[in-house]
C-alpha cells in the first residue's frame, strides 16, 4: 500500500522535472550559475567538486572497495570466526515483516551498491550503453531502496536510540579483537548495527535525495532559491555529499555483509528464517538477553 | 572575377557589377550599386541626381549646377530627364525618321531603349542630372515638426503642438485627427503611455517568425515589459498577468515582466503574437496544422486610433492605456 | 594560424546588442531539438543606464576543460587547436560536467518519458565529434562540422555586430586590443574597404 504512494508520488515528481524544457542552470539561472562558481562570498563548490571528483573520489573508493576487504580477510586468518553453539535453544528476534522488508533492502543493495561503483569507475568499463545501463538500474532499484527504508526506520527506531551499553562496545570495538565468549554489552542491536542503521536510513534519505537531484537536474527548491543557493551550487553539493555517504555506505555495507556471513557463523539465518541461537544472544546481546530472561522469555 | 568589397568587375567581367543592380541602362551597361559619384563615367555606373521633382520651385532652378555632371558626359552642367520630346535638344543630336517612329514617350516606357542607347553614347544618365531636395513641399509639414500624438498625455503639449485638421477621403477613408485629440482629455482615463514594437532577436518580422521553433523559444510567451515602480502602484507582481484597457474600449491580459528598460510613465509590448483575444484563446481557430509555436494576445488589439497624414499607416507607437491586475 | 594556435570564442560586451542571432544560428545550423541551446545570450542589469550589456555564452572551450577532468567515462577530449570535444557514445549523461563547467554550458536533452536525462550535448565549435569526418553520422550527433570545410563556427560568422569572435586566442586579442586603444577617437583608418568600394581604384 506504501509502496504506491512512494511510486505515485516519485511519478508525480518525476513529471515534474519533464516539464521543464530547458535546463534549470541554463536558463534564468545561468547569470547566477555561473557567479556561483568562483565570485567573492560564493561557495566555490565548483572548484572543490573538480578537485574531489578529478584527484579523491576514485582513489578513496578504491581505497574502501579493496581496502575493506584486506582488512577482513585479515581478521578472518588472524582472529577467525565466532561460532556458537547450534545446540541450545534459538531465540525467534525478527518477524516475518522485519525480514521481509530486510530482503528488499537487501536487494536494492545488491543492486545499488555494484551499479553506483561501475559508474565511478566508468571509464574502466569504457562507458557507453553498458554504464547507461547501471545508472538506469541504480535509479530504479532506488525504489526498492525507498520502499525498504521507510519502514525499516520506523520499525527498528525504538531500539536504536544512543545507549551506555554503545560506548563500552565501541571501547572493546564489539569483542570482535579477540575469541574469548565474554558477554558484549549490547541490547538487541549493538553499536555497530545502531551505526549501520542510521547510515542506512538518515544516510539513505539523504542519498536518495541528492540522488534524485543530480538524476532529474530540475528539481527546483524554493527554500533554496530564498537562501541564494543556486540550482547549480545544489547540485554540486549534491555530487559532493553523495559520493562522500556513497564511501561510508560501501565501507559499512561491506562490514555487514562480513559479520553476517563470516564473521560469526550462522548469523545470517536469523534474516532468513528470524531465529537466534541463544548463546550468540548471550555473548553479543548480552543487556538484551538479560532483559529477556527478566520477562521469562528464555 | 569580381572585386570582393566594390563588386566591379574585372579580367574577363571588366565593366560588369556582381549581381547586375539597379539600374541597368542598355544590354551592354553593367548596372551600378552606386547612388551618386560623378567622378564616374555613367557608363561606368556614375550617377548624378535623378530629375525628380520638376525643372523649378518657387523660382529655384532644380538641375544640378554647372559642372555638376558624371564624367565623360556630353552635357557638363544639369540636364531634365530625356523624352521623346526633348531628346535631340538635350542631347544635342538627330534621330533618324525610323528612330523619332519607335521611340517611346519618355525613358521609363521606352521599350525601343533608343533613349537609354543614345544617352550613353553621349554619357548621360536618362533620369537626368538634377538637385536632391531637402524640403518636401507636396507634404503637410514641408519641413518635419513635432505635433502631439491624437493621445497623448500632455494636454499642454497638445496646444503648444496640435496635430492636423482632418482629413476626409483620406485614401477613400474620412480620417479623423484635431476632432479625435480635442474629444476629451485622454490622459485622465488613460493614464500610461503605450509603446509596441519589435524584439530585436525577431529580425524584424512580425507574426511570421512564430512559426520558426528557434525563434519561438527565445520568446515563447506574449509580455509587457513594465517598470517595477509603476508595477507596483498597481499591485503587479513580476510574472503575473495584467489587462491592458484602450481609449477604444478593448483590452488584452497579457504577462507582466519587470524590466528597468521602460521608465516609470509607459509600458512596452512587443507585436510578435497572435491567437489570443481580449483573454480569451481563440487559436484553436487557426486552420489544422497552421497554428503557430508561440501564440498571445495582439499589441494591436490595443494600439490606439490614428493614421499618417501622408501613408494611412495605423499609428502604433504612440498612444495610451490603462492598466490593472488581473 | 599559428602552429600552436588555440582556438577560442571572445564576446565583446561593447558590441553585442543581444539580437539572439547567434544562438539562432546555432540551433538552425546544428538542427539541435527543442530546449537544448548550445549557445544563449545574457544580458546583465537590463535597463540600468550604463551598466547593462549582453554577452553571448556557450562552451568556452577552457585550455584546462574542468569537465573533461571530472568525467567519470573519460568521454572528453581536447583537440590540438584547443577544441573541447566529448565522445557521445561514451558519455553516460551523469551530468558531472556540469558540475565542474564555470560556464553552465553541458546541456541534457530529456530522453523519453518522466524526464530522464540523455547524453551531454554542448557547443563543439563546429568541428563534429570523433565520428568519421563530415560522416552522415557525425552530422546527426554532433551538427555540422564546418571547422573541417575551413569555414569559422557558424555563430561568429553571422555575428552582425561582430561581437562575438572566434580564432587563435593570439589574434583575437589583438584584435580586441586594437578595439580598445581607438574608443573615443575612431579608428585611424577608412572604414574596411571605402576606398575600394567607392574610390577609384580597380
Amino acid at each position: 500500500m506504501k509502496s504506491k504512494y512512494i511510486i505515485i508520488a516519485l511519478l508525480a515528481l518525476s513529471s515534474l522535472a519533464f516539464g521543464a524544457s530547458e535546463s534549470v542552470v541554463w536558463s534564468d539561472n545561468l547569470i547566477d550559475n555561473i557567479l556561483g562558481y568562483d565570485k567573492k562570498g560564493s561557495l566555490h563548490l565548483g572548484q572543490y567538486f573538480t578537485i574531489l571528483q578529478s584527484t579523491y573520489f576514485k582513489p578513496l573508493f578504491l581505497g574502501v572497495l579493496f581496502g575493506v576487504p584486506a582488512v577482513f580477510l585479515l581478521h578472518y586468518m588472524v582472529i577467525g570466526p565466532m561460532i556458537f553453539s547450534h545446540d541450545r535453544k534459538k531465540i525467534y528476534v525478527f518477524t516475518l515483516f522485519h525480514r521481509v522488508i530486510h530482503a528488499i533492502a537487501g536487494v536494492s543493495f545488491i543492486l545499488l551498491i555494484p551499479t553506483g561503483l561501475i559508474m565511478m569507475f566508468a571509464s574502466t568499463f569504457g562507458g557507453g550503453e553498458f554504464v547507461r545501463v547501471c545508472k538506469e538500474i541504480h535509479a530504479i532499484s532506488t525504489l526498492l531502496f525507498i520502499v525498504s527504508i521507510v519502514p525499516m526506520f520506523f520499525m527498528w527506531l525504538r531500539w536504536m536510540f544512543i545507549h551506555l551499553d554503545d560506548i563500552k562496545w565501541l571501547m572493546i570495538v564489539g569483542g570482535y579483537l579477540n575469541k574469548d565468549k565474554k558477554p558484549v554489552p549490547a541490547g538487541r542491536f549493538n553499536a555497530g548495527q545502531k551505526t549501520w542503521y542510521w547510515l542506512a536510513t538518515l544516510g539513505g534519505f539523504i542519498m536518495i535525495g541528492t540522488g534524485a537531484a543530480m538524476y532529474f537536474q530540475d528539481i527546483r527548491l524554493d527554500i533554496l532559491a530564498s537562501n541564494h543557493i543556486s540550482q547549480i551550487d545544489f547540485l554540486r553539493a549534491s555530487a559532493i555529499v553523495h559520493n562522500a555517504l556513497g564511501l561510508a555506505v560501501v565501507a559499512l555495507f561491506f562490514t555487514h555483509v562480513y559479520m553476517a556471513v563470516f564473521a560469526i557463523k550462522g548469523a545470517i539465518h536469523s534474516m532468513i528464517d528470524g531465529h537466534k541461537e541463544e548463546e550468540e544472544v548471550e555473548i553479543l546481546h548480552s543487556s538484551y538477553y538479560r532483559e529477556l530472561k527478566e520477562k521469562g522469555e528464555v | 572575377m569580381f572585386d570582393q568589397i566594390s563588386g566591379r568587375g574585372y579580367g574577363e567581367m571588366k565593366g560588369e557589377y556582381y549581381g547586375l543592380p539597379w539600374p541597368v541602362w542598355t544590354e551592354t551597361h553593367g548596372g551600378s550599386p552606386l547612388l551618386y559619384n560623378i567622378n564616374r563615367s555613367v557608363a561606368e555606373g556614375g550617377m548624378g541626381f535623378r530629375n525628380r521633382f520638376g525643372l523649378e520651385h518657387d523660382g529655384q532652378d532644380l538641375l544640378a549646377g554647372a559642372g555638376s555632371a558624371p564624367k565623360d558626359s556630353a552635357n557638363k552642367d544639369g540636364y531634365p530627364e530625356i523624352t521623346a520630346k526633348n531628346i535631340e535638344e538635350v542631347l544635342g543630336i538627330k534621330l533618324t525618321a525610323d528612330e523619332k517612329k519607335r521611340i517611346g514617350k519618355n525613358w521609363k516606357v521606352d521599350t525601343s531603349n533608343i533613349i537609354a542607347e543614345k544617352c550613353m553614347q553621349q554619357g548621360m544618365a536618362p533620369y537626368g542630372n538634377a538637385k536632391a531636395r531637402a524640403k518636401v513641399w507636396t507634404f503637410p509639414d514641408q519641413i518635419p515638426m513635432h505635433r502631439e500624438p491624437i493621445h497623448s498625455p500632455r494636454q499642454d503639449l497638445v496646444k503648444q503642438y496640435p496635430t492636423y485638421e482632418d482629413k476626409r477621403d483620406h485614401y477613400r477613408v474620412d480620417t479623423q485627427y484635431a476632432s479625435k485629440q480635442n474629444e476629451q482629455d485622454w490622459s485622465k482615463d488613460f493614464p500610461i503611455n503605450l509603446v509596441t514594437g519589435r524584439l530585436v532577436n525577431m529580425n524584424g518580422a512580425g507574426m511570421e517568425n512564430r512559426a520558426s521553433k528557434y525563434l519561438a523559444a527565445l520568446t515563447p510567451e506574449m509580455f509587457c515589459s513594465i517598470n517595477p515602480d509603476l508595477a507596483g502602484k498597481y499591485g503587479i507582481r513580476d510574472g503575473s498577468m495584467m489587462w491592458i484597457h484602450s481609449p477604444e474600449g478593448t483590452k488584452i491580459k497579457v504577462k507582466a515582466k519587470y524590466s528597468f528598460s521602460v521608465p516609470e510613465d509607459r509600458i512596452f509590448m512587443p507585436f510578435h503574437f497572435a491567437g489570443h483575444f481580449q483573454g480569451e484563446d481563440l487559436s484553436h481557430k487557426y486552420p489544422k496544422g497552421t497554428k503557430p509555436y508561440a501564440v498571445g494576445e495582439s499589441a494591436n488589439t490595443v494600439t490606439n486610433y490614428g493614421y499618417d497624414i501622408i501613408t494611412q499607416i495605423p499609428e502604433t507607437k504612440g498612444g495610451l492605456c490603462r492598466i490593472e491586475f488581473a | 594560424m599559428s602552429e600552436n594556435a588555440r582556438l577560442k570564442f571572445y564576446c565583446d560586451e561593447h558590441r553585442c546588442i543581444s539580437c539572439d542571432g547567434c544562438s539562432v544560428a546555432c540551433a538552425e545550423a546544428h538542427e539541435l531539438p527543442a530546449g537544448i541551446n548550445r549557445r544563449k545570450v545574457i544580458t546583465m542589469n537590463e535597463g540600468i543606464l550604463g551598466l547593462e550589456y549582453s554577452l553571448s555564452i556557450a562552451c568556452m572551450h577552457c585550455t584546462d576543460a574542468p569537465c573533461e577532468q571530472v568525467c567519470p567515462t573519460d568521454c572528453f577530449y581536447i583537440r590540438e587547436d584547443g577544441i573541447v570535444l566529448h565522445d557521445k557514445e561514451k558519455c553516460i549523461g551523469c551530468a558531472y560536467c556540469l558540475y565542474a563547467c564555470p560556464f553552465g554550458a553541458p546541456q541534457f536533452p530529456s530522453d523519453g518519458a518522466f524526464g530522464i536525462k540523455g547524453v551531454m550535448d554542448k557547443c563543439t565549435m563546429c568541428a563534429g565529434g570523433p565520428e568519421e569526418t563530415n560522416s552522415h553520422k557525425e552530422r546527426e550527433m554532433y551538427g555540422q562540422n564546418r571547422i573541417s570545410e575551413g569555414k569559422v563556427p557558424v555563430c561568429a560568422a553571422m555575428c552582425s555586430t561582430k561581437a562575438l569572435l572566434v580564432g587563435d586566442s593570439a589574434e583575437i586579442s589583438d584584435i580586441y586590443r586594437e578595439r580598445v586603444l581607438s574608443v573615443g577617437h575612431g579608428v585611424k583608418t577608412q572604414p574596411y574597404g571605402w576606398s575600394t568600394a567607392y574610390g577609384s581604384k580597380i
